[in-house]
Order: structure tokens, then C-alpha cells, then sequence
């Protein structure tokens, strides 16, 4: 499921640190940048790669909130839902998003584009309420700024990831 | 290690105990037993379930006695006020999401949940939420059933599984409350040891489905014996109810098993109950075998051996799955009632006379002492499959950083924790073990360590040079011991009672030497032979051979 | 007071990121003094002296921290950044990150140095996709000019920086739990002792810093002790980047000397919202004491604010003003920590999940009168008997907010035509399939 590329990558990334497992996160990273989502077929590959057991991976998997095991939007939008961007109108901007794309918090869209995820604080509490937009930060938003959000969402690339596959530098 | 003591006050009393001991085993040392969870004291402490709360002078919060150190005039109040509120509100947070399961639960009446409960809970539940829903009664494997509800997520079956029989078979899903125990994608949970977890699960979690709604523990009747199903020999119980084997049990034994079994000795305990058992003894009759009683089966057999006893022109084969005093009674009984020496336990085993076995067979090395080697060598040994309690010993060794060098033709199933690894084809034994022990002798040295040698090397002609060029090594490096991985069942029992054509019982040579099995089998295909008395082996699958004449078969049940 | 901009001094310009521009502005003056003229262990004493505590949240003295590294040369060590920035209310380290990565690089290379490791790690949090991208140019961009690599600055000293980027978890902030999810496992925090000082990532000696905590070394060691003792107050040395956030006018980033007094710091942030009045206040970040309008003179340090109960954590101040609703505030709090919880131990797992329900039954219209009495006793266990910090922080804001807003936790309650009694228990039947219920109702 991996391409040579992105298995590459990992073996470099492998390399450059003290422990082989130590790279078990980005790898991680690499392989949902890929895919989109990390099947249990793209864990047990990287459980090979990484010469542990495939519940291991799994283990890390579920643990952390980036990783997700079921297929997903192509975009992902966080609205944040803790207290500072609640205090400044969170919750009723999420409520009108969702009612816009007619899913729940937590929901893909019907054309399997747009994940939205109430998610918690995502230190910007100075431009609350904020979203995150795949990778970029915006706020503070407002409800008029909805469907202009949405388009620009559109124009992004998507499949947000922390580690790309030019990590090899350095 | 040091052996530095420090002195301190638990519930008044004074006690004193080697630097680096908990308050949890110091408290032990004075008969307080603390009560725990998520602790066990064959892995490091953990910490999580905060059940062992006690109050500490110039502590203001309570501490968990199962990981803080004693030190010095540490004053520590087991049954304070503190303490016992903290166990209170810890039993009560683990009740809250805990399923009122009891009535069905295998776990119940032998249950540290109910037991502390009762001991330390708050008697009366405040909490009017909706109980956290999992799905229960997983089928983990053919042989474990996993309920998560029960879960208190104390992490002993993880552990377990990660530092002790390092196979990861069970690990965590997810965090918070929505944590689980399982396995990638609910496969299977792949391991020889699975059956340890549900003797450690403090709740009835892990259940095994052998066993599932079979009995209650004050329904069985426990019997101590020792398991057969592998030459390690692990302490164990049977429970058992109405006459028949509901379930085995782990028995402490520091200086074999320590507390486990494996999955042999946790699940093999079925055939006794298969229907293909013998339970009446057959008698063949016009060329069939027929359905007798005791009385005539043991009158005709008496009668055979009354004749043999003229002719001596009998032998008596088996042994490895009987005790070692039924294995005693069959030699004396051969030896002195028939007057033959034509005995032998080893039908499907390599056998090397007296004078070409250079080395006693068995183990140099006590079980127990596993855990204090420094360096392994296991040559031709799969080792989970065939001595698999062993490898839980050398795991405890190994987090003390033991090395562990394999030899052998396939990748083991131990291979991650491998310090070095050798794989060869077979015909490049002994150029490899040369290179290998060079390798050793060098990077080791004096240090203490043990070789495990296999059947690879053992079962065939290859044997004497390995054993020797062993011998020689040890010659140098006294602190290295040599074990005999071979065998089957009690084959040293039978050895040491003297189920040997060479050996009398205790080992002492005999003048009168009978025929080995090898030679029997040649023999009685030749000649014509009287008797053949085959007790506890299956000669017509072990050994590959034709056998004329006349024969009288009686396999002996267990 | 007027804001004394010392780690933000250059953060409005938006070049600040690149190394010639950090460089024009005084950047990378500190390393030329310190390698390898000022030995290691004066460089430990210096910052001892100079009374800097930890910027993110423990406040413990860094060089403290720094002088429980064994003295060994020989033993392999490491520096963690800890840029895991999750809790509510704080948006510095991302602030520094995305503004002034090369602040925080010369502090990594700083305490390094220091403290004798060879390999240091930015453990940055997952979803600061544009601050992980900033710090891997800023390493480049340090190593190309020798401030890192096989000979820093030309001399015998060598420092590798690794940007590790996390995965989403607010657990992971804590210290031995970041070494846990360094090394590739589940973030669950380590026991102590043996302390990370001692036997730390990889099982070898290492030193967890904050990202505020490393960008006040760099000015320490650029502009001397002295300079850095006079600013604040005894023992609260030095600036802090305040964070204001939640119903204020200006909410964002004030860097002021620590014993700033609270209205200072909310009238530089603009004041309450027109017509609005200040109700209270979660003053460093939410795992704290709220404040109330009685407190609002408190000289913003480390003792001051424990003296009233509360505590300066990382000096994230969430406004809440008189139009909110503490009760919705505080079930919002505690599901973070419900959600945030790893699972480890017993009194966070069960006890953080069990108090947002009878926050939620509460806001439902279905509390009790007995439910307040219970919050504040689960919320002191959970802080008494957890394993980790999170379990400790998780109690401070809903037990205050229980006792200094009762009344509108009453005025939920009173809701209930059933409030003088203990609600129904639900029996659930988890081994039934709903059909057999079903059929078990009817006959």
C-alpha cells in the first residue's frame, strides 16, 4: 500500500534517530500523508518496516488524535470548541458549518470531501473562534465568513500533514 | 545490589529491609498485606490503579506503596484514616463503570475486585450516570474471551505480553476512558503464553473459553501434580468437578515455572476428556480387538509375563508420559519380575549408548538460575515451541542485559530480542558453531552464561562433534553450562528410574545389559519375540519400522 | 505599565524568521559569547543565578533543572524543547515559534551546551504544520552558518537538532510522557523517580525545557545576570508573555515583568467588552484557581498568586465576563481533560468522565442538590491520587468555580422538580440484544 517513495522516506527518516522506533511518528505521518488515513494494512506495513509487532503500531495509532484509522475528507476542518473560542461565539459557528454541509461534528461530507472535527484547543485563542483549515490557522471567523472559508477550502491541496516527504534534507 | 538497610516505621511497628524495597514489600515483610491491582512482582512497578494508597509522614498527599521507595525513618500509616478514604474513592471510581457482571462472570469467588471491595469499598454507590458501553465477550482466539466492560485497565495482561513473554499479543486501544485491551483490528492474539494473562487479569476481563461457565471455584476440587506435555515440568493445579478436568492452574514453583505455564500446560489438559481415549482395556480376540474388564485384561498379562519369564524373550518399551514412580515399577517389573534388562523409554528419541554420550543429558543449569545469566547461546532450539517456560526465565534475565545468541536453520519467534543471530543451511553446522563460539569466548570471556542445545544439532550424527567441541569450551570457561534441550514428557524421570538398558534406577550402571529400543525393534522384526509391553508411547508412529511376531499390545491409560 | 518587549522585541516583523534579518536584529550574539568561552558549568551557575523559572507552567529553577544533569563528559545526554503547546487558554510557544524561530534554536544550542548534550529534540505540536516547517528552515538555515553541526562556531562542541512532531495529545506536554512519545510509544507519563535527570530519554540523562523558558536563556547570556535580576520582582525574575484570551477586547500576546499586577495586564489587552463587566478569570491557563473580580490586584508571579490560592502556570488568562455561563465553562473544561486523559491511572480515567456527566445531567435540568458536594469530592481525589500533573490541574477549575459561582450552579439545579432527590439509576442490560428487551417488556 506504501509507495517505494514514501517507504523510502521512512528508512530515511529511520536513520536519523537514536532508535528505529523514535521514527514510528512521523513515519506515521508519511504514510497518512499518502493515503489519507491509515488502514490496517498500511499499519502492518509499517510495523514491518519497523520490525514490531503490527498491535504496536496499532497501539500508537489509536492513541494519538492526528491518526485516523477510517477514510476521511480530502480537507479537514478544525473548529475549536474549548473554552477561550466558546466565549467568543465557537459554538454557534460550528453549529451553522455543519448545518451548511448537513453533517455532524466528527462527520465526512456526503461527496467525501470535507472532514469538519470539533476539535480542542489548538493555541490561537487570540484569534478565537479559529479554525484550522487543513493547515492554515484563520480566525477570528465570523458566520458571514462561512461560505468564503468553504471556497477557499476548495483551492487547497489537502491531506494536511506535519511531515512531508522532502524530510530526507537536513 | 547493595546491601545497605534502611529502617523504617509501618503502622507502628519497625521493620527493616534492603535499600531500593517498596513500602509495598516492606509492609509484606510484616505480614500487611496492601492491596493492589495493576501491581505483580514478576515486572517493574506501575503505578496506575492507585489502589495501594497509604499515608506517609510529611507526605500531604497519599502514596502508592507499590513504587515508592522506603527510605530511611519513613513513617508510613497502612489503615489511617487517609489510607483508607484513598482505597474508598479508588474502589469506587472503578466501580462506576465497572458491568454488574458477577452473576455470570467466571471470576466471581476468586475475584480481587469483589475481595477488595468488600474489604475496602464505600458500600453504598453514587453514581447515577449511564456506565460507559463496550462490546462484550470478544473472541480474542479459540482460547481467550475478552470482555472489556470488566476492564480496569490496571495493564498486567499488556505487560505481560511486552516484557515477559515479549510476543505483544494484547495491547491498548485508544486513551482516557474509551481505553481498551486488544489487538490490531480484532485479529487473533498470537501467543504461547495467552493463558498466563487471564490468570494475572484481576477482573474476569480475560476469560479463558475452555473454561467459560463451567464451574465456580468452590465447585472444583484441586489437585497438585506436575504438567507432562513438555520436558520443563511446570508445577501446576487441576481443578476438577464431577470426575472430569474443568481448568489447570499455575502453581508456584520459584525453582521451575516460577508461576507460569504455558499454553500447553493452561489449555492441553482436553484429551483426557477425548472421546477416543481408551477407558476399557481391548483384548484381541480372532483378529479384532474387543472390550474386556480389568480383571481378565490384568489375569492374561500376568499370564504372558509368567511365560516370558522362561523365555526372556521380551522388552518393555515407554515411559515418557508417566511418573516417575510408575516409570520405577515398570523397570522393576521387567528387571526383577520378568528377568529382562530389555527396557528403553527413548521410542522416538535419539539413542547413544553410554559410551558414546559424553555429557549427561538434562540441564546443567537449575531452572531458577536462568535468571541470573549473563549471555545464551541457543543452538538449533526453537524455543517457545519446545521449553517455552524457560523463555519467560531467560526474559527475566534479559532485562537484567543478558544477551541472547541463536544458531539455527529458520528464523525463531524470539528473533527482535536477538543480540546476534546465525542462520544456516543445514550441512554448515559445525563451521558455523566454530566461528560462533570464537566470536563468544571473545566478547564474553568469564561472564556466566548457559548454552541451550537443540535438537537440530542433537537428533542426528552431528551430535558427538558438537557435544565436543562444547566440552572444550567449557573446559576453558568453567562458568559457562551446558543443557541438553532434547526429550519428550518426564524423559529424565524415566531415565533416573532406570527405564534404561544400561542404567539402573539413580543412575547406577547395570552388569546386566539389556537391549536398547533401537535394538529391540531390529530384533523382534527378526526373530520371533514373545512379548513387546508398550506402556504410555506409540511405536507404530514413532518408529518407522515393520514388527513380526507375535505381539501382545496393551497401552496403559494414564 | 508599558510592555517590556524582550522575547517579542522583533515579533511584528514578519522577516524576523530568516537568519539575516535575525542576525541584524542582535540574533546569534549570545552563542558567540558562550561557545566555547564560558564553560558549561559556569553557564549553569549563570542561569541558576540570574532565579529564571520554567515558563511552562511548573515554574521550577531552570538551572536547577539543568544542574541535576550528571557532570559525566562521557555519558550521552539530550535536550527536549518541548513545544507541545494544548492548554486552553496559552498560544505563546506558537506565537515564538512562527515569529522567532531562531530565538528559540539559539536557546536549544544555549542549554545544550550546557548541560553537555549532542543531540537536542523540538518535540513540536502536530498541528502547527506552519511552526514545524519554520523550524526545520531555521535548523537548515542555523546549521548552513555553523551554529550547528560537527563543530558549532568552530570549536569542539557539536549539536544535531531533530524538529519531532507530535500527533495530537495534550498529555503529551507532560514531561516524561513527551519522553515516552519520543521514543514511539503511547504517551503515558513514566514513573518517578528515577527522574528524567538522571534516567531520561533513551534511558540516558535529559533536560525537558519549555520554548519560553530556552528564548529567556539566550537574552540571560546575551545581556548578563544582573541585567536579567533587575527586571520583575525576587525569585520571579525576568518577563513573561501573557496571554489573554476569552471575552476581553484585544485578546493576544503582552510581554510584561512578572509582578505586573492582573488589571494592568487586562487594561493593555483593551478592558472588558463595552457595557460588560469582568466576572472572573483563569489566570495562568485553565488548570488553575479562577479569580474573581476580589482578586483582581494580584501582582501576577509565581508566589503571589499561590499565596491566593491560585497559581501563574503559564500566564494564560481566560476572561470570562458577567454574560457567560460557569457552568457551561466548566463541563467544556472538564471534557477537555476527560478527552485529553491517557488512561493510565484509575482517579483521571473514571473520575474526569464521571464529574462531565453530572456536569451535563446538571445543565440538562436534571442536577441534584447533592451533586455539588459531589463534584468537589471526586475533583479532590482525582487531584490527591493521580498519577501525573493532568489529574492534578483538572480539579482547580471546576472545584473554584463550584464554590465561587454556586449560585449558578444552584439556579441550574433548581431547575429540577426532582432536585431534593438522588436521580434514578439507569440499569443498563449490555448482555441482551435490544430485540430479547423488547420481548422481555411485553410479557
Amino acid at each position: 500500500m506504501l509507495t517505494e517513495q514514501t517507504k523510502q522516506a521512512i528508512k530515511n527518516l529511520q536513520k536519523r534517530y537514536p532508535t528505529k522506533r523514535s521514527a514510528l511518528i512521523p513515519s506515521l505521518h508519511l504514510a497518512q500523508a499518502q493515503i489519507g488515513y491509515l488502514p490496517i494494512e498500511a499499519q502492518e506495513e509499517v510495523a514491518l518496516l519497523f520490525e514490531i509487532n503490527v498491535n504496536e503500531v496499532h497501539a500508537v495509532v489509536s492513541f494519538y488524535d492526528m491518526f485516523f484509522e477510517k477514510p476521511g475528507g480530502k480537507h479537514v476542518i478544525h473548529v475549536c470548541k474549548n473554552v477561550p473560542c466558546m466565549l467568543r461565539g465557537a459554538d454557534s459557528i460550528l453549529e451553522k458549518m455543519c448545518l451548511q454541509l448537513k453533517i455532524q461534528p466528527g462527520d465526512t461530507t456526503e461527496d467525501g470531501e470535507i472532514t469538519v472535527i470539533a476539535s480542542e484547543c489548538l493555541a490561537a485563542c487570540d484569534r478565537a473562534p479559529m479554525m484550522l483549515l487543513d493547515e492554515e490557522v484563520i480566525g477570528p471567523v465570523d458566520e458571514k465568513d462561512l461560505p468564503s472559508i468553504l471556497s477557499r477550502l476548495q483551492l487547497k491541496k489537502g491531506h494536511p500533514s506535519p511531515v512531508s516527504l522532502e524530510v530526507s534534507d537536513e | 545490589m547493595t546491601n545497605e538497610t534502611v529502617h523504617l516505621m509501618i503502622n507502628d511497628s519497625e521493620v527493616e529491609v534492603v535499600k531500593g524495597t517498596t513500602v509495598y514489600h516492606a509492609a509484606k515483610k510484616l505480614g500487611i498485606d496492601i492491596p493492589i491491582f495493576c501491581y505483580l512482582d514478576r515486572l517493574p512497578p506501575f503505578g496506575a490503579c492507585r489502589m495501594c494508597l497509604v499515608e506517609v509522614e510529611k507526605m500531604t498527599k497519599p502514596q502508592a506503596a507499590c513504587t515508592l521507595e522506603a527510605t530511611h525513618g519513613m513513617v508510613v500509616k497502612t489503615e489511617s484514616p487517609l489510607a483508607l478514604n484513598g482505597r474508598k474513592e479508588m474502589i469506587e471510581f472503578l466501580l462506576i463503570n465497572h458491568p454488574l457482571d458477577c452473576p455470570i462472570c467466571d471470576r466471581g469467588g476468586e475475584c480481587p475486585l469483589q475481595d477488595n471491595t468488600m474489604k475496602w469499598g464505600p458500600g453504598k454507590s453514587r453514581f447515577y450516570e449511564e456506565k460507559r458501553q463496550f462490546k462484550k465477550s470478544i473472541s480474542l482466539s479459540p482460547l481467550l474471551l475478552l470482555d472489556r466492560e470488566r476492564c480496569i485497565t490496571c495493564a498486567r495482561c499488556t505487560r505481560f505480553a511486552d516484557e515477559l513473554a515479549g510476543d505483544q499479543a494484547l495491547t491498548f486501544i485508544d486513551r482516557g476512558y474509551a481505553t481498551e485491551v486488544g489487538t490490531a483490528d480484532g485479529k487473533i492474539a498470537k501467543s504461547k503464553f495467552i493463558g498466563n494473562t487471564i490468570m494475572i487479569c484481576p477482573v474476569g476481563a480475560l476469560t479463558s473459553q475452555v473454561y467459560r461457565f463451567r464451574a465456580r471455584p468452590w465447585d472444583n476440587t484441586s489437585t497438585e501434580t506436575t504438567c507432562t506435555l513438555c520436558p520443563v515440568g511446570c508445577s501446576m493445579i487441576l481443578d476438577s468437578r464431577d470426575g472430569e478436568i474443568v481448568r489447570t492452574r499455575a502453581k508456584e514453583n520459584k525453582e521451575c515455572n516460577d508461576i507460569w505455564l504455558c499454553d500447553k500446560g493452561w489449555f492441553g489438559y482436553e484429551f483426557s476428556q477425548h472421546p477416543d481415549r481408551l477407558v476399557t482395556p481391548l483384548i484381541r480376540k480372532n483378529g479384532t480387538l474387543e472390550k474386556s474388564n480389568w480383571e481378565n485384561a490384568i489375569g492374561l498379562v500376568a499370564d504372558i509375563l509368567q511365560e516370558v519369564k522362561k523365555t526372556k524373550k521380551g522388552a518393555g518399551l515407554g515411559g515418557i508420559p508417566l511418573t516417575f514412580e510408575e516409570n520405577y515399577l515398570f523397570q522393576a517389573l521387567m528387571r526383577k519380575g520378568v528377568g529382562v534388562s530389555h527396557v528403553d523409554y527413548r521410542v522416538g528419541l535419539p539413542v547413544i549408548s553410554s559410551e558414546e554420550e559424553e555429557i549427561s543429558p538434562g540441564m546443567e543449569l537449575a531452572m531458577q538460575d536462568c535468571e541470573k545469566i549473563e549471555f545464551a547461546l541457543i543452538l538449533g532450539l526453537d524455543i517457545t515451541e519446545e521449553f517455552p517456560v524457560i523463555w519467560l526465565r531467560l526474559r527475566q534475565a534479559m532485562h537484567r542485559g543478558a544477551k541472547i545468541i541463536y544458531v539455527g536453520y529458520y528464523t525463531p519467534e524470539i528473533a527482535p530480542y536477538l543480540y546476534k543471530m546465525f542462520l544456516h543451511s543445514p550441512g554448515e553446522e559445525l563451521q558455523v558453531l566454530s566461528k560462533v563460539i570464537e566470536q563468544i569466548q571473545r566478547e564474553e570471556g568469564e561472564r556466566f552464561g548457559a548454552i541451550f542445545v537443540g535438537h537440530q544439532l542433537l537428533a542426528n550424527s552431528l551430535r558427538q562433534s558438537v557435544l565436543s567441541q562444547l566440552r572444550q569450551w567449557k573446559k576453558g570457561y568453567p562458568n559457562v553450562s551446558i543443557n541438553l534441550m532434547e526429550g519428550k514428557g518426564n524423559s529424565m524421570g524415566a531415565w533416573i528410574a532406570g527405564m534404561h538398558p544400561e542404567y539402573e534406577p539413580y543412575g547406577i550402571k547395570t552388569k546386566d545389559r539389556g537391549f536398547d529400543a533401537n535394538q529391540i525393534f531390529d530384533i523382534a522384526s527378526k526373530e520371533h519375540w514373545d512379548l513387546l509391553y508398550v506402556v504410555g508411547c506409540n511405536p507404530a508412529v514413532t518408529v518407522p519400522k515393520k514388527k513380526n511376531g507375535k505381539q501382545y499390545e496393551k497401552i496403559s491409560v494414564v | 505599565m508599558n510592555e517590556m518587549k524582550i522575547l517579542s522585541a522583533h515579533t511584528d516583523n514578519p522577516k524576523q524568521i530568516e537568519i539575516e534579518e535575525y542576525e541584524k536584529n542582535g540574533g546569534y550574539q549570545a552563542i558567540r559569547k558562550a561557545i566555547p568561552h564560558i564553560a558549561p558549568s559556569h553557564l549553569i551557575e549563570m542561569v541558576t543565578n540570574s532565579w529564571l523559572r520554567g515558563r511552562g507552567g511548573a515554574g521550577f529553577q531552570t538551572g536547577k533543572k539543568w544542574s541535576f544533569i550528571p557532570q559525566d563528559s562521557s555519558m550521552q545526554k539530550y535536550l527536549v524543547c518541548n513545544a507541545d503547546e494544548s492548554e486552553p487558554g496559552t498560544f505563546k510557544d506558537r506565537f515564538l515559534i512562527e515569529r522567532d524561530p531562531h530565538q528559540i534554536i539559539e536557546g536549544i544550542i544555549l542549554a545544550s551546551y550546557a548541560i553537555g548534550a549532542q543531540l537536542a529534540f523540538i518535540y513540536c505540536r502536530g498541528e502547527f504544520f506552519q511552526g514545524i516547517d519554520r523550524l526545520r528552515s531555521a535548523v537548515r538555515e542555523a546549521k548552513s552558518r555553523g551554529y550547528l553541526g560537527k563543530k558549532v562556531l568552530d570549536s569542539s562542541y557539536s549539536l544535531e537538532i531533530i524538529v519531532h512532531p507530535g500527533a495530537g495529545a495534550y498529555i503529551a506536554g507532560d514531561e516524561t510522557a513527551q519522553l515516552n512519545s519520543l521514543e514511539g510509544f503511547r504517551a503515558t507519563p513514566r514513573l518517578k523517580p528515577p527522574f528524567p535527570a538522571i534516567i531520561g530519554l533513551y534511558g540516558k540523562p535529559t533536560v525537558v525545557n519549555n520554548v519560553e523558558t530556552l528564548c529567556n536563556v539566550v537574552h540571560i547570556v546575551d545581556r548578563g545576570v544582573e541585567w536579567y535580576q533587575n527586571i520583575g520582582k525576587p525569585k520571579n525574575t525576568g518577563t513573561k508573555i501573557f496571554q489573554i484570551s476569552g471575552q476581553i477586547v484585544r485578546p493576544g500576546c503582552y510581554e510584561f515583568p512578572l509582578g505586573i499586577r492582573l488589571t494592568e495586564v487586562l487594561n493593555a489587552a483593551g478592558g472588558m467588552f463595552p457595557g460588560r463587566k469582568f466576572k472572573a478569570c483563569y489566570p495562568g491557563g485553565s488548570s488553575c484557581h479562577l479569580l474573581t473580580e476580589k482578586e483582581l490586584d494580584v501582582s501576577m508571579d509565581f508566589e503571589s498568586l499561590s499565596a491566593v490560592g491560585s497559581a501563574l502556570g503559564t500566564a494564560s488568562i481566560i476572561v470570562m465576563d458577567d454574560e457567560s455561563d460557569m457552568v457551561n465553562i466548566t463541563h467544556r473544561l472538564m471534557e477537555f481533560y476527560q478527552n485529553e486523559s491517557c488512561g493510565k491511572c484509575t482517579p483521571c480515567r473514571e473520575g474526569t468522565r464521571w464529574v462531565v456527566q453530572i456536569l451535563f445531567r446538571i445543565l440538562q435540568g436534571k442536577g441534584t442538590f447533592t451533586d455539588l458536594s459531589l463534584i468537589t469530592s471526586i475533583c479532590t481525589s482525582i487531584e490527591a491520587n493521580s498519577f501525573c500533573g493532568l489529574g492534578v490541574g483538572a480539579a482547580p477549575p471546576i472545584v473554584s468555580a463550584v464554590e465561587k459561582f454556586q449560585d449558578e450552579f444552584l439556579a441550574y439545579i433548581r431547575k429540577n422538580p426532582e432536585a431534593m432527590h438522588p436521580p434514578p439509576m439507569p440499569v443498563s442490560y449490555p448482555y441482551l440484544e435490544p430485540e430479547l428487551i423488547e420481548i422481555g417488556k411485553k410479557s
